[in-house]
């Protein structure tokens, strides 16, 4: 014999998404913060030249491309993505 | 250098351009075919966050503080790592609201508080001031520029002002153009947003190319112009943090508020949220506009420093380095290119800018007034409203001016956006915790802002007074009326901070402390927690099913709905909306009925994308009589409560559901145990019928083997005898093999027209011989013509027959009466057997045509027959399309009694 039917939990409509992208991306902002403020910053911020650029400007900037780098990395498009919501018709449309 | 005309030329010719690129983008967006769509269009209009402060202001700051212009853009690089989960809610909930704006978004989030979007509308513009001044300066002090230099009237400065009133201006009237073009005002502007994503790509090329020439051909690349830079002490200085004012403190807080400013300056609200398209698009700008940022930053400390060194000590204003460095290497055109690039730059700002204030200072801060005071005539609205947005430009663009006029000659360009970027910060708590934070409540979102708006004006926006002559500066320094503790830049005496992390450490503190601490002390009333769950549950799919908002309960007609609606949107897209609607609800809408809730709704809904959230629900309030919002419809869209009673209702009908099947369960368990009963009987009983035949056969048949001498006519009784038993026997299986042929749906039906009169005289004449035997007299009343019906006659012929062997059975002889009467009525035959026998009771009426079924009579001891006589008359009629039942009572007789289908 089977038990009664289990009653269902109310849908919260949301698929869980199988990476946690978004737990990534809060990630990626708290190591960018933490990446790009004192006192990780201080370490960097002495003379001297990589490739004949500051070292402190190269630094900035290798992480500025590294963030975007990985936010791409993180948001790209996978086959199970589907559009939300759909295009917005222009303002003549109603 | 140049003549005003051709600076003139060029110019009006680009804005000539940019105008016409809007034009198309209108045209291709009226058309159904929108250019913008587009994450990377998107990508490029969202660059608008670099004005006229970035192309001059950047290295002009780089110039003095070094890596001090960076953290403005580092900030966005940042939020743009969470604009997937933060920015994408927003414009989520944009959308399903018809948001016109950042005064718009908070409004609604907080009740739709009319008091609260005035509030956004006064910072806003109060704060935005400075920002447009700045543009304002950045034209004008680059068309002077280009005009004076080397002309030797560079110091005109009464010239260079009537030039920013000018410039201010045309600026008005090219934003009306872009913006208010249309009679129907809605929230978005696809042709302005290709014209902004064109002036991006404008803007990184004319930057990109002063900082090639600059690095590769003033000097020799980077490296040798990097290692020039470390010569100097001027310039040595700018390669690390040494030059940075307030150090890492005022790093962080710069990174802090444009983190916050890349979302809710109300120019980029309006571009990222207001314009967007899809927000799919969201995906690509998250790290398609961080690489935009790093590309126009690229060659800001390369120029910075090459200005510094090139023009030493200082002869030269270090904002203007991207203009004077071509010029002063004899590259004019380089240099006017680089000046259309920083037009662009800030018109491009000033035109979404003023259309964004514009509708908040019209939907939000005087609608709100008009609708009030009942100014508002009905009749000519949306003209009024253009009128309204039209003169807003101007008001603010004339207020930059004066801003500048007054106050901004003594400062920097950077300086002054950052006081515009604090302002802007003042709106990130209201929003961030307004769209994760159920609890945050009206009260507490506007004392909130009101005290951050006061901190801000009172640490950063005064002072600025106070610095350029406009109240004694001992304001500043040491404070009001001399008190030091309340001096502005240094509050509580509070030191080690520069004015701008100073202000953003006081009033973010006095904001989220003030929303945080009323919001837990506050009660929220009823739209206002439900348009809070709305907002941080938008993902969320309700469990009712209710339709988020549909809320309207009062009365109002559909034609009073669109006239409403046809004043401000214009009859044409009223009635193409009101159809739309119609369509998708599949409803026939008439003019002179009442509208439901959804329609309601709907239509506040179209009204909101005009006016926004706040005055919409005050115009439909007007014309909706009654009760505006029904109690239940908050209730049942009311945050978790709601869910848990959802929950627990859809327990209570499973267990219900539950309970039923058990009983059902336990009915037909007793209806199966009666049958089994039954059918033991009916073995036993069958196999007593058929044991009482076999007997007597065997008996007779054994008297007649063993008694040879036995006479002749005894032999023939005996074997009469033994006839008649085995005709019995034959009968009874007969009886049984039809029966479950029948019930099995093996048997063959035959579909013939015949008449019953014939098929009741066969009957009688097979049961004749059973009336005789008891003496009884069976009558038959029968009508003169026939009466036809359709079927099986061999099969009717037997429940005839068994009706009135039943009849005769169950009567006394001698005295007992049967009577049969046929009758046509109506479209059916109905045939009645009626006897005088001892009746039936009603408990057994009821099931004398179960199968198995036997009437027990005291009197007779055991059953008779079978129990499937009925059961199978039963089968027989019902399969015809008739209907077979009893009437009777104890001691009076019975009447059984059948109906068939006539004939056709």
């Amino acid at each position: 014999m089977t038990g009664p039917e289990e009653p269902t939990a109310p849908d919260t409509g949301k698929i869980p998404d199988p990476e946690p992208r978004e737990e990534r991306l809060a990630a990626l902002m708290l190591g960018g913060l933490a990446l790009l403020n004192f006192p990780l910053l201080s370490i960097f911020s002495v003379s001297g030249f990589v490739f004949g650029i500051p070292v402190f400007y190269f630094y900035l900037f290798s992480v500025w491309s590294l963030i975007a780098g990985l936010t791409a990395f993180v948001l790209r498009s996978r086959p199970q993505d589907s559009p939300t919501v759909k295009d917005r018709k222009g303002p003549g449309d109603t | 250098m140049f003549q005003h005309w051709i600076i003139l030329l060029v110019s009006f010719g680009y804005l000539g351009i940019l105008f016409a690129i809007a034009y198309f983008g209108d045209k291709r967006a009226d058309g159904g075919r929108s250019i913008i769509s587009n994450p990377y269009i998107y990508t490029f209009s969202i660059a608008v966050y670099c004005t006229g402060w970035t192309f001059y202001g950047s290295v002009g700051r780089a110039a003095s503080t070094g890596v001090g212009f960076l953290p403005i853009y580092l900030g966005p690089t940042l939020a743009a790592t969470i604009w997937w989960m933060v920015l994408r809610k927003i414009i989520r909930l944009s959308k399903i609201n018809h948001i016109t704006s950042i005064a718009d978004f908070i409004s609604s989030r907080y009740g739709k508080s009319s008091t609260i979007g005035g509030l956004v509308t006064v910072i806003s513009v109060v704060g935005i001031m400075p920002y447009i001044s700045l543009q304002l300066k950045a034209i004008s002090s680059s068309f002077n520029v280009l005009f004076y230099y080397n002309s030797g009237a560079a110091g005109d400065l009464n010239l260079g002002q009537d030039t920013s009133l000018y410039v201010a201006l045309i600026l008005a009237l090219f934003s009306i153009l872009f913006g208010t073009r249309h009679i129907d005002v809605t929230e978005r502007h696809e042709g302005m947003v290709a014209a902004i994503a064109f002036e991006s790509i404008v803007k990184l090329l004319a930057f990109s190319a002063v900082g090639i020439f600059v690095t590769f051909m003033v000097f020799d690349g980077p490296s040798e112009l990097f290692t020039q830079a470390t010569l100097l002490p001027e310039t040595v200085k700018l390669m690390d943090m040494g030059s940075m004012p307030g150090g890492y403190a005022s790093w962080f807080a710069l990174t802090f508020i444009s983190i916050t400013a890349i979302m809710f300056l109300p120019r980029q609200f309006q571009i990222l949220v207001v314009e967007n398209v899809n927000e799919e698009h969201v995906r690509t700008a998250s790290w398609l506009f961080p690489l935009y940022l790093l590309a126009i930053n690229l060659f800001v400390l390369p120029i910075a420093i090459g200005g510094v060194m090139f023009f030493q000590a200082g002869s030269v204003d270090a904002d203007m380095f991207v203009l004077t460095l071509p010029l002063e290497s004899g590259r004019p055109a380089l240099a006017l290119f680089v000046f259309i690039g920083g037009l662009s730059a800030a018109t491009g700002m000033v035109i979404v800018e003023t259309i964004a204030l514009s509708t908040m200072i019209c939907n939000n801060l005087l609608m709100p007034v008009l609708l009030r005071f009942k100014l508002l005539r009905r009749d000519d609205m949306g003209r009024m409203l253009l009128g309204i947005r039209r003169i807003s430009i101007v008001v603010i663009l004339l207020l930059g001016y004066l801003y500048f006029r007054f106050i901004g000659e003594s400062y920097a360009l950077v300086t002054i956006g950052l006081i515009s970027f604090a302002a802007a910060a003042q709106f990130a708590p209201a929003i961030l915790l307004g769209i994760y934070w159920k609890r945050a409540s009206r009260t507490g979102a506007l004392a909130g802002l009101a005290g951050g708006f006061a901190v801000w004006a009172y640490t950063l926006f005064l002072p600025s007074f106070a610095l350029s002559g406009w109240l004694p500066m001992s304001f500043v320094d040491p404070g009001p009326f001399g008190i030091s503790l309340l001096g502005p830049y240094h509050l509580f005496n509070l030191s080690g901070f520069d004015p701008i992390t100073h202000a953003v450490f006081w009033s973010m503190l006095t904001n989220v402390g003030l929303l945080i601490s009323v919001s837990l002390f506050s009660r929220q009333e009823a739209l206002e927690r439900l348009q809070a769950a709305m907002f941080v549950d938008v993902y969320k799919e309700r469990a009712s099913g209710a339709e988020v908002g549909n809320l309207w309960h009062g009365k109002t007609q559909i034609s009073d709905l669109k006239g409403l609606l046809a004043h401000l949107i214009g009859p044409e897209r009223t009635e193409m909306a009101f159809r739309t609607y119609a369509l998708q609800h599949s409803l026939e809408l008439q003019d002179n009925t009442l509208a439901n809730e959804s329609l309601v709704t709907f239509a506040e809904r179209e009204l909101a994308r005009t006016i926004g959230a706040a005055s919409a629900r005050v115009m439909i309030s007007s014309i909706v009589e009654g009760e505006a919002l029904s109690i239940e419809g908050v209730m049942k869209i009311l945050d978790e409560t709601s869910q848990a009673i959802e929950y627990s209702r859809r327990l209570e009908q499973k267990s219900r559901e539950l309970e039923t099947a058990t009983r059902e369960l336990k009915r037909t368990n007793e209806r199966l145990k009666e049958f089994d009963r039954l059918k033991d009987e009916f073995v036993s009983t069958v196999s007593h019928e058929l044991r009482t035949p076999l007997t007597s056969i065997r008996a007779f048949s054994e008297i007649l083997q063993d008694d040879a001498a036995m006479d002749k006519e005894q032999r023939h009784q005996l074997l009469n005898i033994i006839v008649k038993e085995t005709e019995r026997l034959t009968r009874l299986v007969n009886e049984m093999l039809d029966f479950t042929k029948i019930e099995s749906g093996a048997y063959h039906w035959a579909h013939e027209k015949f008449d019953l009169i014939g098929a009741v005289d066969e009957a009688m004449a097979a049961t004749s011989q059973l009336s005789q035997n008891k003496n009884i007299s069976v009558v038959r009343e029968v009508p003169g013509g026939p009466v036809n019906v359709t079927g099986d006659r061999d099969r009717i012929v037997q429940v005839v027959i068994n009706l009135l062997s039943n009849a005769i059975k169950y009567c006394n002889s001698d005295t007992g009466r049967v009577s049969l009467q046929l009758s046509p009525e109506d479209d059916q035959a109905r045939l009645v057997v009626v006897d005088n026998g001892p009746g039936i009771v009603s408990e057994e009426r009821e099931r004398i045509f179960e199968k198995f079924h036997q009437l027990r009579d005291a009197s007779m001891g055991k059953p008779q027959g079978t129990g499937l006589g009925l059961a199978i008359c039963k089968m027989i009629i019902e399969n015809h399309g008739g209907r077979i039942w009893v009437e009777s009572e104890p001691g009076q007789g019975s009447r059984f009694i059948f109906t068939l289908p006539l004939a056709p």
